[in-house]
């Protein structure tokens, strides 16, 4: 059976495991959000120039692994003088790739609206800039917000791979539990049942509300038909 | 430092990357068997079976994948069974895509029209029959895209098998790293390997939707 003492003996450390997860998500997914938008609304241009730069990107993102990726920043970066901490590097890697997923996202809500709208702010007197930010911009977000609550999801569950940079998170603490400890079981049961916990809340939110919108329809299909690659 | 040339390196990754591809026929074909028979026992909520199912697939779909290689990786010995690197990567890459392939298909037996069962039981045909030639067939085609995204992700998610010991092709371009101290150049051999085979899969996959919509 579970070793109860030896979980709550390490409790503590799993949980300030928890709030590092959380923390390296959390500053990526502000950064990817930005990235995402700009990115997102660049790609919607008709000009060759802007849309060539953003396919190779979200192209090389989509189709290399994060390891890579996250390999890439770190190992790569300091070669041309920028020296970055463990830290640093797993912040930019996520940050960059969340942020390719969150572009295609912002881009399929942008194509989305209606037309008209931006016409008739153009009419208005509104500046391309204002009528991006006051008028496209919230209710593109309203609508994609199901799908980047599901990005988010991933986002978490990506940020294990900051334990290869020896950056002190869940799946890092989990298997220096169980290096020291020999419980396989008890070390990687409670990290588990945390990413599990933070998955289920933002499943139900997400499903909570597109199913305001348009009941059932689009939570399943986020959350129904796995990663969209 | 040591210069291993352009096609030195090329080939060694060449090589390393062979070793990524050759878990896929393993883990596509029980991730599918599997997959579809989990897809199958949820869909007629058999009990019990049907709940346990349902939580195992969920924990696999809420932690990541790391982490699970990592369970996997110190757990198996702990009760008793010793694999090698393949081994471990087969099981973790496959208990993977069954339970994301098994959604798959779940929620393509959900989109399915009623009246294909009703049609196939009408006719006379028995559950197998049914199974097979009805059901199975469409499902296929219309969970197309996420199939082939899943062979896109089982891809990627190789590269994560390095960190428990499989020499492979990021393991090989990190020992290539050490010893020309450019990782520029061996990571971008890396990518271009994966993206010649993952880029067009994508393609593929948005084609099919897109196919499927209409």
């Amino acid at each position: 059976m579970l070793d109860m003492r030896l979980i709550s003996q390490y409790l503590p450390e799993f949980f300030e495991a928890l709030f590092e997860t959380l923390k390296v998500a959390a500053l990526s997914g502000v950064f990817a959000l930005i990235i995402g938008t700009v990115v997102g609304i660049i790609s919607t241009m008709k000009s060759k120039l802007a849309i060539i730069p953003v396919g190779i990107y979200t192209g090389f993102i989509r189709s290399t692994p994060l390891l890579v990726q996250l390999y890439f920043v770190h190992y790569g970066l300091p070669i041309t003088g920028i020296m970055l901490t463990s830290f640093q590097s797993a912040i930019i890697a996520f940050s960059l790739n969340s942020g390719a997923y969150i572009s295609e996202i912002v881009r399929g809500g942008l194509a989305s609206m209606d037309k008209g709208q931006s016409e008739a702010s153009r009419a208005l007197g509104l500046s391309w800039f204002q009528t991006m930010r006051l008028i496209i911009l919230p209710q593109v977000f309203k609508k994609i917000l199901p799908p980047l609550i599901s990005q988010f999801s991933y986002l978490i569950k990506d940020t294990s791979l900051a334990a290869v940079l020896v950056i002190p998170e869940l799946t890092y603490t989990a298997r220096k539990i169980a290096a020291r400890t020999y419980m396989p079981f008890e070390s990687f049961g409670v990290p588990m049942l945390m990413y599990f916990g933070i998955y289920l809340i933002l499943a139900l939110l997400s499903r909570f509300i597109s199913g305001k919108k348009e009941p059932g329809r689009s939570a399943r299909r986020w959350f129904g038909f796995g990663k969209v690659v | 430092m040591q210069d291993i040339s352009l096609m030195q390196q090329l080939s060694r990754l060449g090589i390393a990357f062979l070793s990524n591809l050759a878990f896929l026929p393993f883990v596509l074909a029980i991730g599918i068997i599997l997959g579809i028979v989990i897809a199958f026992v949820r869909f007629h909520r058999i009990p019990v079976l049907s709940q346990t199912l349902t939580v195992l697939v969920e924990i696999v779909r809420g932690s990541p994948f790391l982490i699970i290689v990592y369970a996997i990786y110190f757990a198996l010995p702990y009760v008793g069974i010793e694999l090698g690197a393949f081994q471990t990567g087969i099981v973790v890459l496959s208990i993977t895509a069954t339970a994301y392939l098994s959604e798959v298909f779940r929620s393509g037996l959900v989109a399915m029209d009623k009246g294909q069962f009703e049609a196939a039981e009408a006719l006379g045909m028995s559950y197998f029959k049914k199974v097979t030639l009805i059901i199975l067939p469409q499902i296929i085609k219309t969970t197309m895209p996420s199939i082939v995204g899943q062979i896109v992700m089982t891809i990627k998610d190789t590269s994560i098998v390095s960190l428990v010991g499989m020499v492979e092709i990021v393991r090989t371009s990190r020992q290539i790293m050490q010893l020309t101290l450019n990782p520029f150049m061996a990571f971008s051999i890396v990518s271009v390997f994966f993206i010649l085979v993952c880029y067009p899969l994508i393609i593929v996959s948005k084609k099919l939707e897109g196919g499927n919509n209409r």
